[in-house]
């Protein structure tokens, strides 16, 4: 049983992760504070609920490919944001950027129930991944190996990019140093705009793979951003490894928390990142800003 | 007589970058000292420690005035008598310039948390006779953010003679400015300075300035002391001619 | 008094007139949209202190208009506090509960403020949420107080109407103080108060607490209004929509938080009337607002040669 919670609380740790690994690239670099990343999550997964059926019902070519095309879609959308409205707010206030990407909150949430009602909707899980793996008396959903196993390719591939190719050291000089970036010669903005792009890739496919598990409605956006919110908190902005951990720890300790505390499972987050927050606070003399 | 400061064994570090490494630094009262040396030496770092803003993970002692004062807040040092201007001048931008005066008179007057607007407007008599002796008086109606660059520097001077310091840490007060805005901008200062007994601490990178003005001037390089001295010894001192003054500064 | 100061005070006197009339003169449903506007406005206003003036943007502002119900509701109902006692009680409550979290909040700057706030208000949220032998859990307090004790919606919203007054001439009256220089000053740059002398951090309290003491107001009216308390009143969704008010009115206004609350509440009322996507209007306008007229509708009004309420002196 609690090996069993375990092996949840990581998959929801790894979800956690994909989204808000976008989240915290995209602060990292262009400190954008970008509160439409769930509503993101949630059209990829209405797209994947639109594209499974159309392609190969229920197979796992089907369902890779639904969810890779949902975030790409995602992606692009990402991208026209970013470009038609973002661009134009770079240097204002802190607090125009995050209103407006409240107003894209509302403007989605509103679009979503117009296309896909408000009703809950269900995305099949591929014949392959159903079932259960059997080891002593607990059984793991296989499903939620493979997301894992997912997240884990994610990463790899982020490390890899991040390591070794060009565009990863762009994002290391960018996400350090906005000023050096400029010396190196390269356009900040194609920067901006493709860092705005990948975290919304990440956001959209997050939602894809994600979408067989639960239910699916208007109203995943804020649950999903508050609990992104949190883990990137938690790990400090703009740090992927840091939000890594703190989405696993989360996962973990949340389906732990449901185990032994099922009253205080809404709040338990809420109450880790206070506890994180205090903690930094207090470890650190003087104003900060 | 002690002296007005004397800090010892100063260190720094940013990750694995040592700011500042060890400096001995001890100040007369009413003495003028200069800080020299080429950027990244560790000058404005060691302003920081002094005035508090980054007194956390510092090392070393600080005394001013025979207390010890080390890690203690920019606010307990302000209070104390440290005031002190930044390399980029912080003041209030979206505020008027008297509005800046009157922020700056709060904490002597001890008004911070007074609810009376009539003892504020008491305090606009003495705003107003700083912003004349810092020659802001026309623009004491003004948005901060629409005076210029040099009117600024003097705003910023004007709200640290507010608070009244016994030492006063500049921050290359002279920076980005013409020479002839330059030399009234620095004759304004140190009058003032003169007039009011401050001791004063200043970094600059015009060295025309820091030898007119410094009685002692300590040179850093990579976070330590590498010469200190009076003007004459600092110019004749053949390893400072070749690392700093040798190259085109 | 200048001539600057008369004019300010017969625009305001206006208002107020032209307020009373719309509550009395189309009936009871008008009414009570007037009175929640203005509950709505006093809420706004108290956010919009910390947020124009201190420089701190909250995400759990609701946690005090919450609390101002409940602490309202609570000395009723588990108490047994006479219910005009009990009217105290609730802006009480929400003060001491600001102090507490504002003392662990105002340590923290930016965004890691904000999560801080949030994380507060969640944590007051599933309190009132989950204690139900306390609190009455998610089916809130009700019945313990008729709504609005009795009065007629018309009667109600003239009561709001002279508490909102008397509100926003403190809240001007503290905005031109000494600490209100203080609380401006600290929200432009805390580390230039700092090394004037200044404990940033005690002034940012001061105003949390002093803004915490308002929203709690506002929510202890709201409480009598519906003659009930729900957790939902501690909610995000209210934060959202008083942060969305101070932006439609316009930031850094002191008048800006009543425009917004006006315009949000009838977009609210009237769109979804004809649309059931009324959100997706408060959504382009918010961002036809942030793109084309950052300073708001007060901004606007400003350029019309309407006084916001600037912070201009």
């Amino acid at each position: 049983m609690l090996a069993v919670q375990v092996v949840n609380g990581l998959m929801e740790g790894m979800m956690l992760f994909l989204i808000a690994s976008g989240l915290t690239l995209i602060f990292g670099v262009s400190r954008i504070i970008n509160f439409a990343h769930g509503s993101l999550y949630m059209i990829g997964a209405f797209l994947t609920y639109q594209l499974v059926p159309m392609l190969s019902d229920g197979t796992l070519v089907g369902f890779i490919g639904a969810v890779l095309l949902s975030a790409i879609a995602v992606a692009a959308l990402g991208g026209i944001f970013e470009i038609l409205v973002l661009r134009r707010i770079y240097g204002s206030e802190e607090l125009m950027q995050l209103i407006i990407t409240v107003a894209l909150v509302l403007i989605i949430r509103d679009i979503v129930k117009l296309i896909w009602g408000r009703n809950d909707v269900l995305v099949s899980m591929p014949a392959e991944l159903s079932g259960a793996l059997k080891v002593a008396d607990a059984y793991f959903p296989i499903f939620q190996l493979a997301i894992f196993g997912a997240g884990l390719m994610v990463i790899a591939v982020m490390i890899l990019v991040i390591k070794f190719t060009r565009a990863g050291i762009l994002l290391r000089a960018a996400t350090d140093d906005r000023g050096m970036v400029a010396l190196l010669g390269i356009n900040q903005q194609t920067i901006f705009t493709s860092v705005f792009v990948a975290g919304s890739f990440l956001a959209g496919l997050a939602g894809g793979l994600a979408a067989p598990f639960g239910n699916i409605n208007y109203m995943l956006d804020t649950t999903i951003i508050v609990g992104a919110f949190i883990v990137v908190v938690i790990g400090g902005l703009g740090n992927l490894y840091g939000a890594l951990a703190g989405a696993l720890a989360v996962g973990v300790l949340k389906s732990m928390g449901v185990l032994y505390y099922p009253r205080l499972s809404m709040v338990l987050i809420f109450l880790i990142m206070a506890a994180v927050l205090v903690a930094r606070s207090l470890g650190r003399a003087g104003v900060t800003r | 007589m002690p002296p007005l400061l004397e800090a010892r064994n100063i260190s720094k570090a940013f990750g694995r970058f040592v700011a500042v490494a060890g400096v001995d630094l001890v100040i007369r009262k009413g003495e003028r000292r200069a800080l020299i040396g080429p950027n990244g030496a560790g000058k404005s770092t060691l302003l920081s420690i002094l005035g508090g803003q980054q007194a956390g993970g510092a090392g070393g002692q600080v005394r001013f005035d025979g207390d010890d004062v080390s890690g203690l807040q920019p606010e307990d040092l302000a209070r104390r008598g440290v005031g002190r201007t930044f390399q980029i001048s912080r003041t209030f931008r979206k505020m008027t310039v008297a509005e800046n005066m009157l922020a700056s008179l709060l904490p002597r007057a001890g008004l911070i948390y007074s609810l009376s607007t009539q003892r504020l407007n008491i305090l606009r008599e003495q705003a107003d006779a700083i912003l004349t002796e810092v020659g802001l008086a026309r623009r004491s109606g003004t948005i901060v953010d629409e005076i210029s660059h040099g009117d600024r520097k003097r705003l910023e001077f004007g709200m640290v003679l507010a608070t009244r310091p016994r030492l006063l840490l500049l921050d290359e007060p002279a920076a980005g400015m013409g020479l002839q805005e330059r030399q009234e901008l620095m004759a304004m200062m140190l009058d003032q300075v003169t007039r009011n007994g401050i001791t004063l601490i200043f970094v600059e990178h015009d060295i025309d300035i820091v030898f007119r003005i410094a009685d002692v001037i300590t040179v850093m390089a990579r976070g330590r002391v590498f010469a200190e001295g009076n003007p004459q010894e600092i110019a004749s001192n053949k390893d400072v001619q070749d690392i700093y003054l040798g190259s085109g500064h | 008094m200048t001539a600057h100061h008369r004019h300010e005070s017969i625009i305001w006197l206006g208002a107020a007139v032209a307020a009373a009339v719309v509550l009395f003169a189309f009936g009871p449903g008008i009414a009570l949209l007037g009175t929640e506007i203005m509950i709505m406005a006093l809420f706004a206003c108290s956010l919009n202190l910390i947020m124009s003036y201190g420089g701190m943007v909250s995400f759990g502002h609701a946690a005090y208009f919450g609390l101002g119900a409940y602490g309202f509701a609570l000395a009723i109902v588990r108490f047994d506090v006479p219910p005009a006692l009990a009217l105290a009680c609730g802006p009480i409550l929400a003060l001491l509960a600001a102090l507490l979290f504002g003392s662990l909040c105002v340590r923290l700057s930016h965004i890691y403020f904000a999560m801080l706030t949030l994380a507060c208000a969640e944590i007051t949220y599933a309190i009132l949420f989950q204690a139900y032998d306390f609190t009455g859990g998610d089916t809130g307090l009700t019945r313990f107080v008729a709504p609005r004790f009795g009065l007629t919606p018309q009667l109600y919203g003239l009561v709001v109407l002279v508490v909102l007054l008397l509100s926003l001439l403190i809240l001007r009256r503290l905005v031109a103080s000494p600490l209100g220089l203080a609380i401006r000053s600290v929200g432009e740059d805390p580390y230039r108060t700092a090394a004037l002398g200044y404990n940033p951090r005690r002034v940012q309290l001061a105003a949390f607490v002093v803004a915490g003491g308002f929203a709690g107001l506002a929510g202890m009216l709201f409480s009598v209004f519906h003659g009930n308390a729900f957790p939902d009143y501690a909610g995000l969704a209210f934060t959202l929509d008083a942060l969305v008010m101070v932006v439609i009115g316009g930031l850094h206004s002191f008048v800006g938080p009543i425009y917004g609350a006006i315009i949000y509440l009838l977009m609210k009322t009237f769109i979804s009337r004809y649309v059931g996507e009324w959100e997706l209007v408060v959504g382009i306008v918010l961002m036809a607002v942030v793109l084309g007229a950052p300073r708001g509708l007060a901004g606007l009004a400003a350029r019309l040669g309407i006084p916001s309420g600037g912070r201009k002196s």
